[in-house]
C-alpha cells in the first residue's frame, strides 16, 4: 500500500506539471458548462430580440388601391412602408425586406364583392429578415381580410358570431421540464459522461504508453514493488484527475445556473434546474459520475498500457470518446429503454441515471443497478490492467 | 553472485537466447561482449526479472528469478542504454522516486544524495527538470538511481552508448570503483576497449550462444590472438563453424 501512495503522489506531481493535462483537467471543464448553459440562451435572446424589435422596410405596389391596408401595415410597428423606384431590385439588394403587390382594380373588386383577386407577397426565402417581413405581412393581410369580412356581414345585418362556430384553446400538458428537455436529457448527461470518460485521458496515456515511450517503464519494473502496486497507484492518479475534472464541470454547472438565474430571470431552464441544485441531487450526480470515472480510468489505463506509444494511445482515446457518446445520442433520437436490466449496461446506465437525476426523477433501483455495476466493471478493468502490466509481450511490443 | 544455467528465451519461435550458462561472482566485473542483437539485453532482462525465461534458471544471491522475483529485484541496481527519466520531474525528484520505491528511509536517501551527487557532478543540475538535461547528464542521473540504494548486484547494459567522451569516461570510472568490492557487477557492451579495460572475465556472446568465457588472458590463449578484436572474431567464427 505504501508503494501505491508513492506512485500516486509522483504521478500527480507529474500531471500537475503537464500543461496539456492541466488544461484538460481544470480549464476546459470549468468553462464548458457556462458556455453550454448560457451560450444558446444568450444567442437566442440577442438575435430573436433584435429581429422582433427591428422594423423591416416593405414596399407596396399600387398603394392607392387599399389606403386602409397600407396604414394598417405602417402602424403595426413591425413594418414600415417605404416607396422605392424599383421594388424588384431593391428587394434583391436587401434595401427592402418584402414587396406587397396589390393588383390594379383591387379596391373596386373589394367594393363590388367580385371574385377574389390575388395579392402577392414577394420575399427572399434565403434571407431571415425577409422571412420575418413575409410572416408579419401575412398576419396583417389575414387581419385585414377578417376585418373586410366582418364589415360585409355587418352590412347585411348578420352577426359576426357566424364566423366562429367554436373557439380553439391550446393547453400544454407537458411538464415544464420538457421545455428544456433537449438540454437536460441530452447535452448535460453527454458532457458529464464525456468528461468522466476523457477528463483524465492525458494522464492515463502519459502514465502507461508514455512510460514505454520514455524508457522509464523498465526502470520501474526492476524495482521491488509488485506490478499491482504500480497499476493501482497509476489508476488512482487517473481517477483523481478525472474526479477533479468532473467536479469542476459540476461546479461550472452550478455556478452557471446560479448566475444564469440572475442574467435570464424567469427563464424556464433555470426555474426547473433549481431542483438539480439541491445538495442531495448534486451528491447523487457526483457519485454516479465518480464511479463512471473510476471505471473508465481503469478501462482506458488497461487499453493504453497495451498500446505501443503515445500516438497509438491517442487514436484509441478518440474512439473511446466517440463510443461513450452513443448512449447520449440514443436519447436524442429515440426513447431508449429504461428497464432495470438496461441499467447494467456500462456507460449507458450512467447516462440514463444522470438524465433522470437532472430531470428531477430519482429512481433508486436504477441508481442502485448503475452504481453496483460500475463498481463491478471498475474491478474487472483494474484486474485486466494488472494482467496487461504483467504481460511481458505487451510491455515490450515494438 | 549470479548463477545462470542453460538459459533460453524464445520470441514467437525465434530463440534470442539459446542455452546460455555463466556465473558472475562478487568482487569481479563480468563482461558480456557481443554484437548488437546477440542476446545480451535479453539475457540481462531475464536476470532483472523483466522477462521470464522460456527455459533454464537464474539465481541472484540464491534467489530464483522465477520463484522470488521481488526478492531478486531488491538486490539489483540497473542501468541500461535505454534507461529514461521523467522529463517533468527534476533530477533529484527522479532519484528520490526510485529510492522510495525501494523502501529507502528519507534520511538514508538524503545521506546518499549528498554523497553521490557531487561525485557525479549532478549537484549542479539537481533541481533542473530532467527534460532539459543533456544525454550525458541524464545517464549520470540514471547511474545515481541505479546505485543509490547500494545494491549488492549491479547490471550495466551498454551504459556508455551515445554518450560524449567525458560522460562515458565518468561512467566507466564509476563502474570501475566496484571492482574488488563485495559487489557482483555484470557489464554488457559491444565496445572492445570498454570490455578490455573494465572486465575481469568476459563471455563472448553471439546469436544467443556463448562462444567463450574467461579472463582476457584465457581468451588470448584459447584463440592464439593478442588483441580483443581479433580474439572476438576468431572465437565467434570458431563457434559458428
Amino acid at each position: 500500500m505504501r508503494h501505491v501512495g508513492i506512485v500516486w503522489r509522483k504521478e500527480l506531481l507529474d500531471t500537475i506539471r503537464d500543461r496539456r493535462a492541466l488544461i484538460l483537467m481544470i480549464v476546459v471543464p470549468l468553462l464548458l458548462m457556462p458556455i453550454l448553459v448560457w451560450g444558446p440562451n444568450a444567442l437566442r435572446l440577442s438575435t430573436e430580440q433584435q429581429k422582433e424589435q427591428q422594423a423591416q422596410k416593405v414596399s407596396v405596389i399600387n398603394p392607392r388601391e387599399a389606403p386602409q391596408l397600407v396604414e394598417l401595415i405602417d402602424q403595426s410597428g413591425g413594418l414600415t412602408v417605404s416607396s422605392v423606384e424599383d421594388p424588384a431590385t431593391a428587394l434583391k439588394q436587401k434595401e427592402i425586406a418584402a414587396v406587397l403587390v396589390l393588383p390594379s382594380g383591387f379596391s373596386q373588386s373589394l367594393a363590388s364583392e367580385a371574385g377574389p383577386l390575388e395579392v402577392i407577397i414577394q420575399y427572399d426565402l434565403s434571407n431571415s429578415d425577409s422571412r420575418t417581413a413575409q410572416e408579419k405581412l401575412k398576419e396583417l393581410l389575414e387581419a385585414y381580410q377578417d376585418q373586410v369580412v366582418r364589415q360585409r356581414l355587418q352590412q347585411r345585418g348578420i352577426s359576426t358570431q357566424l364566423l366562429e362556430p367554436f373557439r380553439i384553446r391550446e393547453a400544454n400538458v407537458a411538464p415544464p421540464e420538457r421545455v428544456s428537455g433537449f438540454f437536460l436529457s441530452f447535452l448535460l448527461p453527454l458532457f458529464l459522461v464525456l468528461w468522466a470518460a476523457v477528463g483524465g485521458s492525458q494522464t492515463a496515456i502519459d502514465t502507461s504508453a508514455g512510460e514505454k515511450e520514455r524508457g522509464t517503464l523498465e526502470s520501474l519494473l526492476v524495482t521491488p514493488p509488485k506490478r499491482s502496486s504500480f497499476v493501482i497507484g497509476k489508476f488512482l492518479t487517473v481517477t483523481t484527475v478525472t474526479l477533479i475534472a468532473t467536479t469542476l464541470s459540476l461546479a461550472g454547472l452550478v455556478l452557471s445556473l446560479l448566475v444564469g438565474k440572475e442574467i435570464f430571470p424567469g427563464h424556464a431552464l433555470f426555474e426547473l434546474m433549481e431542483f438539480s441544485l439541491r445538495l442531495e441531487i448534486l451528491g447523487l450526480i457526483f457519485v454516479v459520475t465518480a464511479l463512471l470515472a473510476a471505471m473508465m480510468s481503469a478501462l482506458t489505463f488497461a487499453l493504453y498500457s497495451w498500446t505501443r506509444n503515445f500516438r497509438e494511445a491517442q487514436t484509441y482515446g478518440t474512439y473511446i470518446s466517440f463510443l461513450v457518446m452513443i448512449p447520449a445520442l440514443l436519447v436524442l433520437f429515440t426513447d431508449p429503454p429504461t428497464t432495470l436490466e438496461s441499467f447494467f449496461i456500462p456507460v449507458y446506465n450512467s447516462t440514463m441515471a444522470l438524465k433522470e437525476l437532472l430531470l428531477g426523477d430519482v429512481q433508486w433501483d436504477h441508481l442502485g443497478a448503475t452504481l453496483l455495476s460500475s463498481v463491478v466493471y471498475a474491478i474487472i478493468s483494474i484486474t485486466v490492467a494488472v494482467r496487461v502490466f504483467q504481460n511481458e509481450r505487451v510491455l515490450f511490443r515494438q | 553472485m549470479i548463477h545462470v544455467s542453460n538459459l533460453k528465451k524464445e520470441f514467437n519461435g525465434f530463440a534470442a537466447v539459446n542455452g546460455v550458462s555463466f556465473e558472475a561472482r562478487p568482487g569481479e566485473i563480468f563482461g558480456l561482449l557481443g554484437p548488437n542483437g546477440a542476446g545480451k539485453t535479453t539475457t540481462l532482462r531475464m536476470i532483472t526479472t523483466v522477462l521470464k525465461p522460456t527455459a533454464g534458471e537464474i539465481t541472484v544471491n540464491g534467489c530464483s528469478v522465477l520463484r522470488e522475483p521481488e526478492r531478486v529485484r531488491t538486490q539489483l541496481g540497473v542501468l541500461a542504454e535505454t534507461t529514461g527519466l521523467y522529463d517533468r520531474l527534476t533530477a533529484e525528484e527522479n532519484v528520490r522516486y526510485f529510492a522510495r520505491l525501494r523502501d529507502m528511509p528519507e534520511q538514508a536517501i538524503n545521506f546518499r544524495i549528498a554523497e553521490i551527487f557531487p561525485l557525479l557532478g549532478i549537484d549542479e543540475y539537481a533541481h533542473k527538470r530532467a527534460g532539459t538535461l543533456s544525454k550525458g547528464m541524464k545517464q549520470k542521473v540514471s547511474l545515481a538511481i541505479a546505485i543509490l540504494h547500494d545494491p549488492p548486484v549491479l547490471i550495466f547494459d551498454e551504459p556508455t552508448v551515445g554518450l560524449d567522451v567525458m560522460s562515458a569516461r565518468q561512467v566507466r570510472e564509476f563502474i570501475e570503483r566496484y571492482r574488488r568490492t563485495d559487489k557482483t557487477v555484470i557489464l554488457s557492451t559491444h565496445l572492445m576497449p570498454e570490455a578490455e579495460m573494465l572486465c575481469d572475465r568476459i563471455a563472448i556472446i553471439n546469436q544467443g550462444k556463448i562462444a567463450a568465457i574467461g579472463t582476457f588472458e584465457d581468451l588470448q590463449e584459447q584463440s592464439g590472438e593478442k588483441a580483443l578484436e581479433e580474439i572476438f572474431v576468431r572465437l565467434v567464427e570458431e563457434a559458428s563453424a
